[in-house]
């Protein structure tokens, strides 16, 4: 019974990360003068590597997205998510450790400025995802339990965008343009 | 009851708080549009450069279009200097804007992209982004003088030669905003609130 839980509740959560990731790797698709204006404003990358960045990074996220789709593929694609957000957290944090929070975080969903908040909730949604992916046997449930994973996931990711709409009106309340 | 009425029941109840949280999606994304609706909407202007209602400097510069280009000299055109870089991607998503606007303000405005560096890249950005038909100029003293310090940014220059209306422009509705600011003669989005809590204060006929 408990390893049934674990494993509906890990499927359920590898399959929400896959979603966010997928929204996120499309939503950089569909505006990439908006995203190359986001990492620009990170100032990681020289001129150079910005162009090459600005098609690989969604490309990498529609990858772990695929893979964590696919339940033979889901360790991987975990493993993959789970290195891109943290990646994300120690970038985000560098950003604001100079001083710069008035750039959009480039999340997907609602343009959002960078917060610290944003870091211990990549943290915890890439040892989410990790977890998730190490529930001995997942992947492994049937079509079944496959259908009702995803079915919750994007629940989830409804309930997510609901959260994110409500941050971003709370700051439209707070600064008015 | 049998698991089939169960699992019914589940696939239900999903569907009835799946579309309870699209509305609430759809309602919150509405608010949120009507929050920016009641925003006002303008160029963000800084203190540097020549003050509004100042006559510009004047400036006589080589297109790299070809021809010369004029700013600030007195005339039968206005004219909206235009601030931009090859490597500023708001600049380039600005551009079918500033198209729109020289062909439909042709009899009154000249549009003049300006921008600084090494000619090459920049003769690249004309062929690419189709910018032959735009007088060019590249000058490092021009965007001195109106001390631009972000891009894409704007001044509009009236007929005489005086400053009307300038600022950072990072969408069409801030573009446009100049245009309101030459109309309506108040430079600013900031000036106009300040208007606004002038006549809102009590004693005044507002």
């Amino acid at each position: 019974m408990l390893h049934e839980v674990l494993l509906a509740s890990g499927t359920a959560s590898a399959l929400f990360v896959m979603c966010l990731f997928a929204r996120a790797g499309l939503g950089k698709l569909a505006d990439l003068p908006r995203f190359e204006a986001v990492l620009a404003d990170y100032r990681v990358l020289p001129p150079s590597g910005l162009l090459l960045a600005v098609r690989l990074v969604p490309a990498v996220e529609l990858l772990a997205a695929l893979l964590l789709l696919v339940p033979a593929t889901r360790w991987s694609g975990g493993v993959l998510a789970a290195g891109l957000l943290t990646g994300y957290a120690i970038l985000i944090a560098h950003t604001l450790s100079q001083g710069r929070r008035l750039i959009d975080c480039g999340c997907g969903g609602e343009p959002e400025p960078l917060s610290l908040w944003l870091v211990p909730r990549n943290i915890a949604l890439a040892a989410g995802v990790l977890l998730a992916v190490n529930v001995p046997e997942a992947g492994a449930g049937g079509l079944w339990l496959e259908a009702a994973g995803l079915a919750l996931a994007l629940l989830m990711l409804m309930l997510w965008q609901v959260a994110e709409t409500l941050g971003a009106n709370m700051r439209r309340i707070r600064s008015p343009a | 009851m049998s698991t089939g009425v169960l699992l019914f029941l589940v696939g239900a109840l999903w569907l009835v708080v799946m579309v309870m949280a699209v509305m609430m999606w759809v309602m919150l994304r509405q608010i949120g549009i009507l929050y920016e609706r009641i925003a006002p909407v303008g160029a963000l202007m800084d203190g540097g450069g020549p003050a509004i209602g100042e006559a510009s400097a004047i400036f006589r510069l080589q297109s790299l279009t070809g021809g010369q280009a004029e700013i600030g000299t007195p005339g039968n055109t206005a004219s909206l200097v235009f601030f931009l870089s090859p490597t500023c991607p708001v600049c380039k998503q600005l551009l079918p804007a500033i198209a729109d606007i020289q062909t439909a303000e042709r009899r009154w405005l000249q549009v003049i992209l300006a921008s600084d560096g090494p000619d090459g890249a920049h003769r690249d950005f004309v062929t690419r982004e189709s910018l032959a038909g735009f007088p060019y100029v590249l000058s490092a003293d021009l965007g001195q003088t109106y001390r631009v310090q972000k891009l894409p940014y704007a001044v509009l220059i009236d007929a005489a030669g005086i400053v009307r209306a300038k600022g950072l422009v990072n969408n069409r509705e801030q573009l446009e905003s100049l245009f309101s600011a030459l109309e309506r003669g108040v430079p600013s989005v900031q000036a106009l609130s300040a208007v606004r809590a002038q006549t809102r204060q009590p004693g005044s006929a507002a």
